[in-house]
């Protein structure tokens, strides 16, 4: 794909959480969240990330923000290595990538007020004009992002969990950044709410240009916003393409795992749909499966599966999928 | 979809400690906390204006007067209402001028110890690693030696002062705010509002200001109310071993010793500054626990 230069880049990115002994406090060994990750996010546009729990989707994200240290890899942003860069460049760069997190119950600090939180990072950051000013721009991302401007003097727990991951998009919106991480932004939250913040989400990409690296576990909603979509296990990507690709042509059989786990509207039209249960729980990333990290749970796994690691790479029609037997099954993913 | 909301509901319950103080004080503010308060509020007038009122001077003696009983009259009339010591001073005035010194070296303590055990806490808390194992490797040391020894000790070679007095006691007073603080930082540090001001760029020194420190302080100041009575009896029985306050300054410490030669014939003497001390300490300790259980409920057993 003969593009610009990506806005986000991430080459084989590996994160490690050491396992240190009780008394010494010795490394004894290392859980791999993260091991290998590898993808690139195009300026306007929106990757959804999705795994289940302990897949390390999280951790990627933590990594890029740099609230976890890589063990090796790079992350590129705009070309520049934010590992490579001096400190004040760091604080710099970190203007431009800002995330969204997931519990808005726990993410805003409870003794501040929301003027106080949304102008947080101008206080850290030089550069964003006189403090007189303030109150009257946050006002306004307030009003952005659909509270009301009059509520600046509250407290976050006067508000709903709805309105307070509102009061989040505004905190990271008063940076101007490029790229907003969410981090399962709307995981904890209402359907019916979840769908006004997507909305939401939306309409500032359109009108301000964002990228988006949209980390979640449902589908559905991943769906919705992505562009793009990387299914990750046990801290790798299985399969990455565009939305649609994934969604009608899996090719990896842990996707297909996860597309036919979506409930449909209407399963009668669909008869010939499959649901396929995965055996088994997920192994100890602390001691992953040799070759391919899928094969203890995959119906296909054969010897060789053991032996060799499969690279994401194209397989089967136009997108990656790491898997030696990438197969599409046209039974699985269900028609929006 | 009122499932979820109900969802959301209880997942926010156990975080009610995450509310701010000034929201929460509404409620609660039981007789265990007013009455003993009352009683420190009425000491601290006494300390700030009863020397003013009944002036006390640490040389004039009036011999004619001496060992008065409480409630008795001396040569010209006046009702002197403690008795009076061996030398015919006014035992209500050196009652006055001792809870001056004593909380005055309470409270200097208190400050002290606080801003070394806080700063101390605050890094070992925060920045861990190496800091935290000295640190706190500091502080067990100085728990294996009894309090009042460390300061008899100290006292001994840096000799009698208030000012010495309160460094001896914000010395051994210390690792109690270090403590505290440190496990409040730890539980602070990996809120998820911690990450949040961090991907914004926060310096370590702005997240500990706006995030930890605010944390910190309603256990901070339960802990110095449980501590300021101990601080006050410390202070006393180094005054009542001479190696506190000097004679000039008397604190109720010196005042019980000047007396405990004369418990068969004068109990007042000693009695009355002791009985004073006893109903501050423990109207401090009650006030503290109080404070403890109104604001930190998971702190019970400590």
């Amino acid at each position: 794909m003969a593009s610009a230069e990506p806005l986000l880049s991430v080459r084989d990115l590996h994160t490690t959480f050491p396992i240190r002994s009780a008394l010494l406090r010795r490394r004894v060994g290392g859980i791999q969240a993260v091991a290998g990750v590898s993808f690139d996010l195009q300026a306007g546009q929106t990757l959804g990330l999705v795994g289940e729990s302990g897949s390390g989707k999280s951790t990627v994200a933590r990594t890029i923000i740099g609230l976890e240290q890589a063990a090796s890899g790079q992350v590129l942003f705009q070309g520049q290595d934010f590992a490579a860069a001096g400190r004040a460049q760091t604080r710099r760069l970190r203007r431009d990538v800002q995330m969204i997190f997931q519990d808005p119950y726990s993410s805003l600090n409870p003794r501040r007020t929301v003027a106080e939180l949304v102008s947080e990072g101008w206080q850290v950051q030089p550069g964003f004009g006189p403090r007189g000013t303030w109150r009257a721009s946050v006002q306004e991302l307030l009003e952005r992002v659909g509270l009301n401007p009059d509520h600046l003097d509250r407290y976050p727990h006067q508000f709903s969990g709805g309105q307070r991951q509102r009061i989040g998009i505004a905190r990271a919106l008063a940076m101007s950044p490029k790229l907003i991480i969410c981090d399962e932004a709307v995981s904890a939250l209402d359907v019916s709410i979840q769908a006004q913040v997507i909305n939401l989400l939306q309409d500032l990409q359109r009108d301000l240009g964002l990228t988006y690296l949209f980390i979640a576990h449902d589908l559905s909603v991943v769906r919705h916003i992505s562009d793009r979509i990387a299914v990750m296990y046990l801290g790798r990507i299985v399969e990455e393409g565009t939305r649609d690709e994934v969604f009608d042509r899996p090719t990896h059989p842990y996707t297909q795992a996860l597309l036919s786990a979506i409930p449909v509207s209407h399963p009668w039209r669909m008869p010939s749909r499959e649901r396929i249960v995965l055996a088994g729980d997920v192994p100890s990333p602390a001691d992953p499966p040799s070759g391919c990290r899928f094969r203890t749970r995959c119906p296909k796994a054969r010897d060789r599966c053991a032996v060799e690691v499969p690279a994401l790479e194209v397989r089967l029609g136009e997108h990656a999928s790491a898997c030696h037997f990438a197969a599409v099954e046209p039974a699985v993913a269900p028609t929006a | 979809m009122t499932g979820g909301t109900e969802l959301i509901e209880t997942v926010a319950a156990p975080m009610a400690d995450a509310v701010p103080e000034r929201v929460r004080r509404g409620r609660g503010w039981g007789p265990r906390i007013w009455i003993p308060l009352v009683v420190v509020a009425f000491y601290v007038l006494a300390a700030i204006f009863g020397p003013m009122i009944v002036t006390f001077d640490p040389v004039a003696t009036d011999t004619a007067n001496r060992l008065l009983p409480p409630l008795s009259h001396r040569d010209d009339g006046s009702l002197v209402l403690f008795g009076t010591d061996q030398v015919g001073q006014d035992l209500l005035a050196q009652t006055m001028q001792g809870a001056r010194v004593s909380m005055l070296v309470g409270v200097a303590t208190l400050l002290l110890a606080g801003f070394i055990g806080v700063v101390v806490g605050v890094v070992s808390g925060y920045f861990g690693r190496w800091a935290d194992a000295v640190l706190m490797r500091v502080a067990d040391i100085q728990l294996t030696f009894p309090g009042i020894l460390l300061a008899i000790l100290i006292a001994a070679v840096i000799g009698q002062s208030v000012l010495n007095v309160v460094l001896i006691l914000a010395i051994s007073g210390w690792v109690t705010f270090a403590r505290v603080t440190r496990g409040q930082v730890l539980a602070t540090k990996n809120r998820e509002y911690v990450d949040a001001t961090r991907t914004l760029g926060a310096s370590n020194w702005h997240i500990i200001r706006t995030c930890i420190l605010p944390a910190c302080t309603a256990p901070i100041l339960v802990i110095a109310t449980l501590d300021i009575g101990s601080v006050i009896l410390a202070e006393a029985a180094l005054s009542f071993l001479g190696l506190g306050t000097p004679a000039s300054t008397p604190s109720w410490g010196v005042t019980i010793a000047n007396g405990r030669n004369l418990l068969s014939s004068a109990w007042w003497v000693s009695t009355i500054p002791g009985i004073c001390l006893a109903i501050l300490v423990v109207s401090f300790g009650i006030l503290g626990d109080a404070l403890r259980d109104r604001f930190d409920p998971k702190m019970k057993g400590i």
